[in-house]
C-alpha cells in the first residue's frame, strides 16, 4: 500500500515539472517583447531596461527558468504589476473561496449524481429512469453562468431566500455552489447509471443473490462498490473543471476568488498574476487526481499490484 | 409427496424469456424428483435450459425479461413459487445453494474471500465478523485450501481458478444446505484441476447431508458423481433414469447420440461420432419433437406431434415416439 | 452498412430530436439573417431594455438592439467558432493519436506525456491561459478551443489505433508491402473513424459551452459582435426588469449543446456494435 502511494507520488513529479515549464514559457509565447507587453507601449526605455534587469529577462532561458522554479519553491510568485503587491499574498486570501466553491460543487454533484444514477439503473427504462435522464441532460447542457442567473432570478430576486452577492455567511455559498456543481450532476449520474447497469449484470451479483443477500446489500454493497471505480475517476477530473469554472460563478456572484483574480489579470495583462493563478489551479488539480488515484486503490484492491 | 425422503419435486416447470426477437421457451415442462443425499445430473448441450432450470429453483430469473410462467417447485412441504421474496432469501444460500461455471467472475473482485463467505453466516445465522471469519476459515479447511487463516484476507484476483472454485464451494456449503446446485462446476478449469474439484465434490458428498443437482455436459463427470440422470433438449426433459441404465441402455436417440460422441480409447472406429445437424433456433422451434430435425430414427409422426413424457420400468422416463405404445 | 447505421440512428427518437434541434439552428444561422428586420448592430437607445413586443419579439438590449436579430446572428458566430475549432482540433488530435498509436515506443511516450500536460490544465483553464497569451477575439477563441480538444482526440484515436494495429488485416497489409502512410490512411483511419465522429459531435457541445463561457468572461468574442455568452453577460445587469434578454441567449446555448449531446449519444449507439441490442 505504502509502496503504491509512493510510486504514485513519484509519477506526478514529472507532470508538475512540465506544468511549471509551460507556465514559465507562457510569458515567452506572447508575441512581442514580454516587458513591453507588461508595461505597455508607452513605457520609457529606461523603465523597460530596468524591468528586464529586475525580472532577469536578459539572461538565458534555462537560467531564467531555474530561478523561476527556485522562487516558486520558496513561495515567491513575483509581484503583481497592477497592485505592486506580492502575488502570493493576493492569491492566499482568494484561493480559499474558490476551493470552497469547487469542493462544495463536487460534493453536491457527486451525492446527487450518484443517487440519481443508482435510481436510474434500478428503474432502467421505467418512468424514473427516463425522468432522471432528462434532468441529467438538462444539467449537462445548461451553462453554469446561465444557471447562476436563473438561480438568482428565482431564489434571490423573486423568493428572497438566498443572497446573490458576496460571501458573508454560509447562505451566500448555497446558490454559487449549486450553480457550479449542477453541470457535473448529469455527467456523474450518467456515468453511475451505466456503471451500475454493467455491474448489476455481472456474475458475482447472481452469486450474491444466491447467497440470500437482501436487495439493499446487493445494490449498495456488491454493485455500488464496483460501480464507483469508474465514477471516482470522473470525480477527480470534474473537481479540476469546477475549480477552473468557478471563475464564471465568482464573476456572477461577485465572489473575490482566485478565478476572478485570474480573469482580471488576463484583462489587465498582469502576467505574474496570470502565471501564478494558472500554476495554482493546475497544481491543485494534479494533486486532487493523485488523491483520487490513492482512493481508487482502496476501492479496487486489484490496483495495488 | 409420494416418494419417501423426497425433498424436491418439480412439476411441469416453464420459464420463458421475452426478448425483442421473440419469446424463448428456455424451460418448457420439466419434472424433477430429488431425494435426500441423492445426486441428480442434468445433462444437455448449451442452450438446453439446464442452467435456467437451476436459476428457476432459486427464483433468480431476471424479471421482466424472464419469468417462470407455469409449474410447481415443492421444496420439502412448500411450493417455492408461492413464497415471498423475503421467504426466498431465507432459503437461498441457506437451504438451497448454488455454485457457478465461472469462478473467475462469480466472486466479487473488491471484497476479501473472508467477507464473501462471512456474509452467508451474517444473513442466515446472524454471526458477527469474528465468528463469521472463524467459520469461514473452517469451511476453507474443509474444501482443502491451505493457509485458510491467511486466505480469508485475500482478494479473488490473488487466487487461481481452481482455488476460487473451492471458495465458491465453501461458500455454497457454508450453511450445510439441503440441496447444492452445481452449474458446470468444472467446465472453466484446467483438466488436472477438474479432477481435483470432482474428487472434492465426491468426498464432500460422503460427509454431508446435501443432495446435489449437477448440471453438466460432461458425461465423464456424470458417471463419477451421479446416481440419476436427466437429459434435456431444447427446454424439455427427454429422458430420465439411473446412471447405469442410461449409460448401458439409453432409450432416446439424443441420449444415444450424446453417449456416442464421447471419445473412447479402445474404439475400433477411427472417427468420432457426432450428432448431425445443429440445434434449431430458439425462436423457430419445430412443431413436433424438437429433436426430429437431427434424429436418426425419425418417423412421420415426429415432425407433427410432440411426444409425451412416458414412464417406463424402474422409474425411467422417456419422451420419444419410438417408445410410445399404441401409435 | 451505412444504411443500417442511419436506420439505427433514426430508430432513436431522442437522437432524432437532437438532430432536428441542430438542423433548425443551422437553418437559423444560414437563412435567418436575411429574414431579420433589424441590423444586429443598430443602436436605438430610446428603445433600450424593452420586453417582448410585436416589434421586438424578444425585446431589446442595453443599447436598444433587437435581441432576436442578435440571437440569429449569434448562431452564425457560435457555429463558426465551434465547428472550425473542433474540426482543426480533432484533425490535429487525430494525427497525433495515429502517430502515437501506430509507431509506439518513444514517439508514443512523448506524445502521451504532452497530452498529459495539456490535460493537467483542467477545462476552462487551458482556454483562459491560451487567450491570456494570444489575446481576445474570434480567431484566438477558435485557436484556444482547438488546442483544448487536441488531447482528448489524441488519446481516443491512439487507443483505437492500438487495438486495430495488432489485428490480422493490418498485418496482412504490411505483409503485402504497404507503406506506413498507406497503412495509416487506408486501413487505420477508416476503422477509428466512428469513434472520432462520435467524440467530435460531443466535443461540439463542449466547444460551444467553452466559447460562450470565454465571451461571458469578456475573453472571447468582443462587443459589439453578438455572441450568446457575451449577450448573457450584458443582460445580467437587467435580470429583474428584462429577464428575456438573458433567458433568450441562455436557452439558445442550452438547446444547441443539448442537440449535439443527443446526436452524439445517438451516433454512438448507432455506430457501436456492442450497444446494438439494448
Amino acid at each position: 500500500m505504502l509502496k503504491f502511494i509512493i510510486t504514485r507520488i513519484i509519477s506526478v513529479i514529472p507532470i508538475l515539472f512540465l506544468v511549471s515549464i509551460l507556465v514559465f514559457l507562457m510569458v515567452h509565447f506572447i508575441p512581442g517583447d514580454p516587458v513591453i507587453n507588461m508595461l505597455g507601449m508607452e513605457a520609457q526605455p529606461e523603465a523597460i531596461e530596468a524591468t528586464r534587469e529586475r525580472l532577469g529577462l536578459n539572461k538565458p532561458l534555462h537560467i531564467q527558468y531555474t530561478s523561476f522554479l527556485i522562487n516558486i519553491l520558496k513561495g515567491d510568485l513575483g509581484t503583481s504589476i497592477r497592485t505592486k503587491k506580492p502575488v502570493i499574498q493576493e492569491i492566499k486570501d482568494k484561493y480559499r473561496y474558490s476551493l470552497i466553491l469547487a469542493i462544495g460543487g463536487t460534493l453536491v454533484a457527486s451525492v446527487l449524481g450518484v443517487l440519481m444514477g443508482i435510481v436510474s439503473a434500478i428503474k432502467q427504462n421505467k418512468f424514473w429512469d427516463n425522468f432522471l435522464m432528462v434532468i441529467s441532460l438538462l444539467s449537462v447542457s445548461t451553462p453554469s453562468f446561465f444557471l447562476a442567473l436563473i438561480l438568482i432570478l428565482i431564489f434571490s430576486l423573486f423568493l428572497g431566500w438566498f443572497p446573490s452577492i458576496g460571501v458573508y455567511s454560509w447562505r451566500h455559498y448555497v446558490l454559487p455552489i449549486f450553480a457550479l456543481g449542477t453541470q457535473s450532476i448529469g455527467l456523474i449520474a450518467r456515468m453511475t447509471r451505466s456503471a451500475m447497469l454493467d455491474t448489476l449484470n455481472q456474475d458475482y451479483i447472481t452469486t450474491a443473490k444466491a447467497k440470500g443477500a437482501p436487495w439493499f446489500q446487493v445494490v449498495f454493497s456488491h454493485a455500488l462498490r464496483n460501480a464507483m471505480i469508474p465514477v471516482l475517476t470522473i470525480l477527480g477530473l470534474r473537481f479540476g473543471g469546477l475549480l477552473a469554472g468557478s471563475a464564471l460563478i465568482e464573476m456572477v456572484f461577485a465572489i473575490p476568488g482566485i478565478g476572478r483574480l485570474m480573469i482580471d489579470a488576463v484583462l489587465t495583462r498582469d502576467y505574474p498574476v496570470i502565471q501564478a493563478t494558472v500554476l495554482f489551479i493546475s497544481v491543485t488539480f494534479v494533486m486532487i487526481n493523485l488523491i483520487v488515484d490513492i482512493l481508487y486503490s482502496i476501492v479496487d484492491p486489484r490496483v495495488k499490484c | 409427496m409420494n416418494t419417501p425422503n423426497e425433498i424436491l419435486r418439480i412439476n411441469d416447470l416453464k420459464t420463458k424469456f421475452f426478448l425483442e426477437e421473440g419469446t424463448v421457451f428456455a424451460v418448457d415442462g420439466v419434472d424433477i424428483s430429488l431425494r435426500e443425499k441423492e445426486t441428480l445430473a442434468i445433462v444437455g448441450e448449451s442452450g438446453s435450459g439446464k442452467s435456467v432450470t437451476a436459476l428457476s429453483i432459486l427464483k433468480l430469473i431476471q424479471e421482466p425479461t424472464g419469468r417462470i410462467t407455469d409449474g410447481e417447485i415443492h421444496y420439502r412441504d412448500r411450493n417455492l413459487l408461492d413464497l415471498s421474496e423475503k421467504e426466498m432469501r431465507k432459503i437461498r444460500g441457506n437451504e438451497i445453494s448454488m455454485i457457478f461455471q465461472e469462478p473467475m467472475t462469480s466472486l466479487n473482485p473488491v471484497f476479501t474471500i473472508g467477507k464473501q463467505i462471512r456474509e452467508v453466516y451474517k444473513y442466515h445465522q446472524g454471526l458477527n465478523k469474528r465468528a463469521g471469519n472463524r467459520k469461514a476459515a473452517e469451511m476453507l479447511d474443509l474444501v482443502g485450501i491451505p493457509n485458510s487463516e491467511k486466505c480469508i484476507h485475500n482478494y479473488p484476483f490473488q487466487l487461481s481458478g481452481g482455488m476460487r472454485q473451492r471458495v465458491m464451494i465453501a461458500m455454497a456449503l457454508a450453511c450445510n444446505p439441503r440441496i447444492l446446485m452445481a452449474d458446470e462446476p468444472t467446465t472453466a478449469l484446467d483438466v488436472t484441476i477438474q479432477s481435483q474439484i470432482i474428487k472434492l465434490l465426491m468426498d464432500l458428498k460422503k460427509e454431508m447431508r446435501t443432495a446435489i443437482i449437477l448440471i453438466t455436459h460432461d458425461l465423464g463427470v456424470v458417471a463419477q458423481l451421479a446416481e440419476n440422470v436427466m437429459v434435456m433438449y431444447m427446454g424439455k426433459a427427454v429422458e430420465y433414469g439411473d446412471v447405469k441404465s442410461i449409460f448401458h441402455n439409453p432409450y432416446h436417440p439424443y441420449t444415444k447420440g450424446l453417449l456416442n460422441s464421447i471419445p473412447q480409447i479402445n474404439d475400433d472406429h477411427d472417427r468420432l461420432k457426432i450428432i448431425k445437424g445443429i440445434i434449431p433456433s430458439p425462436f423457430k422451434l419445430p412443431a413436433g419433437c424438437k429433436y426430429a430435425t437431427r434424429c436418426d430414427d425419425v418417423m412421420d409422426i415426429c415432425a407433427k406431434k410432440e411426444p409425451a413424457y412416458q414412464e417406463k420400468e424402474n422409474g425411467r422416463k422417456v419422451r420419444c415416439w419410438k417408445y410410445t405404445e399404441g401409435i | 452498412m451505412r444504411q443500417s447505421v442511419l436506420k439505427r440512428f433514426m430508430k432513436r427518437k431522442i437522437a432524432v430530436l437532437g438532430a432536428v434541434i441542430i438542423v433548425l439552428f443551422v437553418f437559423m444561422a444560414l437563412v435567418g439573417p436575411y429574414l431579420c428586420a433589424y441590423d444586429p448592430l443598430d443602436i436605438d437607445v430610446l428603445n433600450k431594455y424593452q420586453s417582448s413586443s410585436r416589434e421586438h419579439l424578444l425585446g431589446t438590449d442595453n443599447l436598444g438592439r433587437d435581441t432576436l436579430t442578435r440571437l440569429v446572428y449569434g448562431a452564425r458566430i457560435t457555429f463558426i467558432i465551434s465547428v472550425t475549432s473542433v474540426f482543426i482540433g480533432s484533425l490535429i488530435g487525430m494525427i497525433f493519436g495515429v502517430i502515437a498509436g501506430y509507431f509506439g515506443g518513444k514517439t508514443d511516450a512523448v506524445i502521451m506525456r504532452a497530452t498529459d500536460v495539456l490535460l493537467a490544465f483542467p477545462g476552462l483553464l487551458l482556454a483562459i491561459a491560451i487567450v491570456a497569451i494570444l489575446g481576445t477575439g474570434i480567431i484566438n477563441t477558435i485557436i484556444a478551443i482547438a488546442i483544448f480538444s487536441i488531447p482528448y482526440l489524441a488519446r481516443i484515436v491512439r487507443g483505437s489505433v492500438l487495438t486495430i494495429r495488432n489485428s490480422e488485416y493490418i498485418h496482412a497489409a504490411k505483409v503485402i508491402g504497404a507503406s506506413h502512410l498507406r497503412t495509416i490512411i487506408f486501413h487505420i483511419v477508416p476503422n477509428s473513424l466512428s469513434q472520432v465522429i462520435v467524440n467530435t459531435t460531443l466535443n461540439l457541445g463542449t466547444a460551444i459551452l467553452t466559447s460562450s463561457a470565454l465571451s461571458f468572461l469578456g475573453l472571447g468574442v468582443q462587443p459589439p459582435d453578438p455572441e450568446w455568452g457575451a449577450m448573457l453577460s450584458k443582460a445580467r445587469e437587467v435580470m429583474r426588469s428584462t429577464p428575456i434578454a438573458a433567458l433568450a441567449p441562455g436557452i439558445a446555448i442550452t438547446l444547441v449543446v443539448m442537440g449535439f449531446s443527443l446526436m452524439g449519444d445517438g451516433l454512438r449507439d448507432a455506430l457501436d456494435p456492442r450497444s446494438r441490442n439494448d
